[in-house]
């Protein structure tokens, strides 16, 4: 059990792997869409802005690739096995399958539509707001650490990289992956 | 049941060596000092490996298939093996 929670990878990956997170990314692109959730950046929730509906649909993609292509280069040039990009992609696409849950999660938060000031005078004249943001917050991090978990499990496996190498790699493939695909989405927008 | 082959000495840890071989049907003994080879060495779970990987012609696709596991585990079980073998191989170059 745990190890499907945690690395699903050591029985799934490749293109099975691929088209299982297409498909989670597609149903959480359209629960974002509901919801207007933005999904702009690697690890990244933010509510209420509305955007044209192909940005719900290209945000994760985006996501997705920014970290797997980093993660690949890093895996060729450090791992002793033989890494395919399917691999790294496949298992990079799964490991965002818990985004959905934490999409799941910020419906408890009111929705301002892109005005912050509402939401400062929404929480001012509802007390109990701050309590629901509060429930929401505590879900959510668990969420972004099964998240983080998976994916880097994903690149353990699929590039076969174990110890300090794979953790600091890791890091640095994550830092990218957010500064890129933020700079990709601010642009898109 | 099919005694575990111990390769490594439970005193000290150092690689044993076999001493004697014996006929079961002739009961000729052989003694000497003969060294294992690496692969005797290995664990009994990467012998088996080895000897599934073998039976399924080198694919490791075929592999994944048998042992239920993805493609990349099944490629790195491998690898992890290839690196033992290489460690153990390393003394036997060494004193050539």
């Amino acid at each position: 059990m745990k190890t499907w929670l945690f690395n699903p990878f050591k029985f799934i990956a490749g293109s099975k792997a691929l088209l299982l997170g297409i498909g989670a990314m597609l149903v959480t692109a359209l629960l974002c869409m509901t919801l207007s959730t933005h999904l702009d950046g690697v690890i990244d929730l933010h509510l209420g802005r509305v955007t044209p509906s192909y940005i719900y649909f290209i945000e994760p993609i985006i996501d997705w690739l920014c970290l797997a292509i980093p993660l690949y280069i890093f895996g060729r040039i450090l791992s002793s096995s033989s890494v395919r990009f399917i691999d790294v992609a496949g298992t990079s696409a799964l490991a965002r399958y818990p985004i959905f849950f934490a999409v799941l999660a910020s419906m408890l938060t009111p929705h301002h539509r892109g005005d912050p000031n509402t939401f400062i005078q929404q929480i001012q004249s509802d007390p109990q707001l701050i309590m629901r943001l509060a429930i929401t917050g505590l879900l959510l991090v668990p969420v972004m650490v099964w998240t983080v978990a998976l994916m880097y499990n994903a690149y353990s496996v699929s590039a076969n990289m174990k110890g300090p190498k794979s953790a600091w790699t890791f890091v640095v493939s994550i830092l990218i992956a957010e500064v890129v695909s933020k700079l990709i989405i601010i642009n898109l927008v | 049941m099919l005694n575990k082959l111990p390769h490594l000495c439970p005193s000290c840890a150092s690689p044993l060596h076999v001493k004697s071989l014996s006929c079961d049907h002739c009961h000729t003994e052989v003694a000497g000092a003969f060294e294992l080879p690496p692969l005797a060495r290995l664990e009994t779970d990467d012998r088996v490996f080895i000897t599934e990987f073998v039976k399924s012609s080198g694919s490791l696709k075929l592999m994944a298939e048998k042992m239920k596991l993805s493609y990349p585990t099944v490629r790195n079980m491998l690898d992890d093996i290839i690196a033992r073998l290489t460690e153990l191989e390393q003394p036997t170059k060494n004193k050539k």
